[in-house]
């Protein structure tokens, strides 16, 4: 459970945000503790990527705000110095395809910690190490599978010691074989402490790792709260036909895989 | 007909040098516009993704400038003109340094350079938001991004689209003579004028050409390979 | 210089373009497009004996300079043919038109390329004819494929139609060359000359795309 006494690492207080006349999100009003991994799942469209990318100040915020560590992300005058403090994953993983993993992952420490090479690939490998990824450290992204290229990902956000780490649907590009390996390394993020903020389909996972979850819809927050309020038999009918739908396409792979 | 082909007339002198010559300026003036051409090219490219919307402005209006007007227009623009824009003392020091050449230089670097740019341009773009963003993330500062991350990225990506301008400078570089620089294709026509053998002057003038461009398509064939990158572009996410 | 002269030197600038360096274009693009199909289909060709030859001309051409080939046909050849004096527009319709039908048919013959086999083996496969095949499938697709390469390599063609000036046409650059030589304004007359073409190659560049966005649409993208 989220350390609740603390201050919170992330809040949002009454964000919103517009693509021209597309109202992507409205009102979010929500804190993100130290310690919590919160789960954000909800149908495609809602604006819960656009969330994520509103924290690290990808996203210019129209309405409202994000605090990320007592800092206004809308009046930041330093984003880079921020953003590393944050860490964001991506779907489609976003390596360089041009560097090696381990040049992938020691880039930021040697640009923006200013480490030397000697000591960031040192960092970087020990990472790489944890994940089971270091034998891949010369290799370029190409010459790896979709979940090892995420682990690398993964690391390459991860070496910065991030106060947060953020996940914009990790494991949605990925082969189903491969999708258990990375959300086995998010267990592990999450045992090891780590404050994570996760938009993910697999309700399953958020089940067995969610500290809450939050479910949103055409860019509002419908339902927010503890994952044992949100699994239980009361709730908000929205919901309801959501996690039915969802279940039932996962019952249909299973079928798929195993007849 | 009544024409016999007498090849070892471009072997005597003063045709031996003369062809040496030529070869050297077309070398001189191609190699060095290239690389000013590319230095330029670059920076006007990246100004045109630039967030800065006057700077993506002034980008487009140079590549547009450059590629509307024909080169021996710009030619004689810079050869005639811009001296008279200098100061008198300047000018004076532009016609010693040698203007035919300078002009030449200057407006192949700048007309290659609008080229160039425009292959940049279509270069970053293929680069995409995802991979600047996945930087960004990492606290990257713009400057950093662009610098470690996208721009070793484009220059790769556009090797093969540049080969063709690289072979259009050594083409383009014959416009020379129109401002009297002794370079190949006024060498071959100072040979036919002086000996009457047309076909063997110009011969050994295309040939020149054939041997140039056989030589930059192989040399930049062996850099394209080097500098690949494995997987780039419809690469499956997962696969 | 007097607005009177302004108008008189652009009169006579505009005169030269439109009597030299469109006739030019028009003309060799005219002429290049049927020769460059030929040289395409040649290349294409699974005879040894016909594809090598083109090829060997297309690459000469596209590695050569305009001007050498100016040269060729201007100096060159005449002197080959009987040795007597060619007029310096034939000269430079045959070069241009030359040189442009090595571009084109490169041009043609990534068009026709473009058209899947299986177009080809479907429209087979319902009785009609090889030839048939050609004229009502492919030819009309890949021509339409191709046409914003060709629309813009004319565009290029007509600023090359400049180097005639080189060999003596009395086409703009060489009528502004003469002008300046009488009234001495190299300022005003080159840079009315640069204005001129930015002024026209822009205007068809974009209509090039325009042209090129309407054909996407109906093609479906």
């Amino acid at each position: 459970m989220g350390d609740i006494g603390q201050e919170p690492i992330i809040e949002f207080k009454n964000l919103g945000l517009w693509y021209g006349q597309y109202h992507a999100l409205a009102s979010i009003d929500e804190r993100i503790y130290p310690k919590d991994c919160v789960v954000i799942c909800g149908p495609s469209g809602s604006g819960k990527s656009s969330l994520l990318r509103c924290v690290n100040g990808l996203e210019r915020i129209q309405d409202g705000d994000v605090i990320v560590r007592g800092i206004s992300v809308r009046n930041c005058r330093d984003l880079p110095r921020l953003r590393y403090h944050v860490g964001l994953v991506f779907q489609r993983f976003e390596l360089y395809p041009h560097m090696t993993c381990l040049n992938n992952v020691t880039l930021a420490l040697r640009k923006v910690l200013k480490l030397s090479r000697a000591d960031a690939e040192r960092r970087a490998r020990e990472v790489l190490g944890r994940f089971g990824v270091l034998d891949q450290a010369d290799k370029y992204p190409a010459q790896l599978s979709g979940g090892q290229q995420q682990r690398v990902a993964i690391c390459r956000s991860l070496v910065l010691e991030p106060d947060v780490m953020m996940f914009d649907e990790p494991t949605s590009a990925l082969d189903p074989e491969m999708i258990d390996d990375v959300l086995q390394v998010l267990l592990q993020l999450v045992q090891d402490g780590m404050t994570m903020l996760i938009v993910t389909h697999e309700m399953q996972f958020a089940r067995d790792v969610a500290t809450r979850i939050i479910f949103m819809e055409k860019g509002r927050v419908i339902q927010h709260g503890s994952k044992e309020e949100f699994f239980s038999s009361t709730r908000n009918p929205r919901t309801q036909a959501f996690l039915d739908r969802v279940f039932k396409e996962k019952r249909a792979e299973e079928k798929q895989r195993h007849p | 007909m009544g024409y016999e082909l007498q090849w070892s007339i471009l072997w005597e002198m003063p045709y031996r040098e003369w062809i040496l010559q030529g070869l050297y300026l077309t070398y001189q003036i191609s190699l060095t516009s290239w690389i000013f051409a590319l230095l330029i090219g670059i920076l006007i490219g990246m100004l045109a993704e630039c967030p800065l919307r006057p700077l993506q402005y002034l980008s487009t209006g140079y590549v547009e400038l450059f590629r509307n007007i024909p080169l021996l227009v710009q030619l004689f623009f810079a050869y005639f003109v811009i001296p008279l824009l200098l100061p008198l003392h300047l000018r004076r020091q532009l016609y010693d340094f040698g203007w035919e050449m300078g002009s030449a230089i200057f407006t192949l670097s700048l007309y290659t350079s609008a080229k160039l740019a425009e292959h940049v341009r279509a270069g970053l773009n293929t680069v995409g938001k995802g991979i600047r963003q996945g930087a960004l993330s990492t606290g990257l500062t713009w400057w950093q991004m662009e610098v470690c991350v996208v721009v070793p990225l484009v220059l790769r990506i556009i090797v093969p689209s540049i080969t063709s301008e690289f072979l259009t400078i050594f083409k383009s570089s014959s416009l020379a003579m129109a401002v009297g620089v002794i370079e190949t294709t006024y060498v071959t026509q100072r040979i036919g004028f002086n000996t009457f053998r047309w076909i063997e002057a110009n011969s050994i003038g295309t040939v020149v050409y054939l041997m140039t461009a056989w030589a930059v398509a192989i040399l930049m064939g062996l850099i394209e390979r080097r500098v690949r990158v494995p997987g780039l572009l419809q690469r499956e996410g997962g696969r | 210089m007097t607005l009177e002269q302004f108008f008189g030197n652009l009169w006579l600038l505009a005169l030269a373009l439109l009597r030299y360096n469109v006739t030019l274009t028009v003309l060799a693009v005219l002429l290049a497009f049927p020769i460059a199909s030929l040289l395409a289909l040649g290349r294409l060709s699974p005879y040894r004996l016909i594809a090598y030859p083109t090829a060997a001309y297309i690459n000469v051409l596209r590695s050569s300079p305009l001007l050498m080939v100016l040269f060729w046909t201007y100096y060159t050849f005449p002197m080959l043919i009987g040795g007597g004096n060619v007029n310096v527009f034939t000269a430079a319709l045959i070069g241009l038109t030359a040189f442009e039908a090595a571009y084109f048919a490169e041009f043609i013959r990534a068009g026709l390329q473009s058209i899947g086999k299986d177009q080809q083996q479907v429209a087979l496969a319902t009785g009609l004819k090889p030839w048939q095949v050609s004229l009502y499938i492919t030819w009309p697709q890949a021509v339409r494929r191709m046409m914003p390469s060709l629309l813009t390599q004319t565009i290029i063609a007509f600023q090359d139609s400049t180097l005639a000036s080189v060999i003596g046409l009395r086409e703009v650059v060489q009528t502004t060359t003469i002008v300046n030589a009488r009234e001495v304004r190299p300022i005003w007359l080159y840079s009315m000359l640069a204005i001129l073409y930015l002024c026209l190659c822009f205007s068809l560049s974009r209509l090039v795309r325009r042209i090129e966005r309407r054909t996407a649409d109906r093609l479906g993208g």
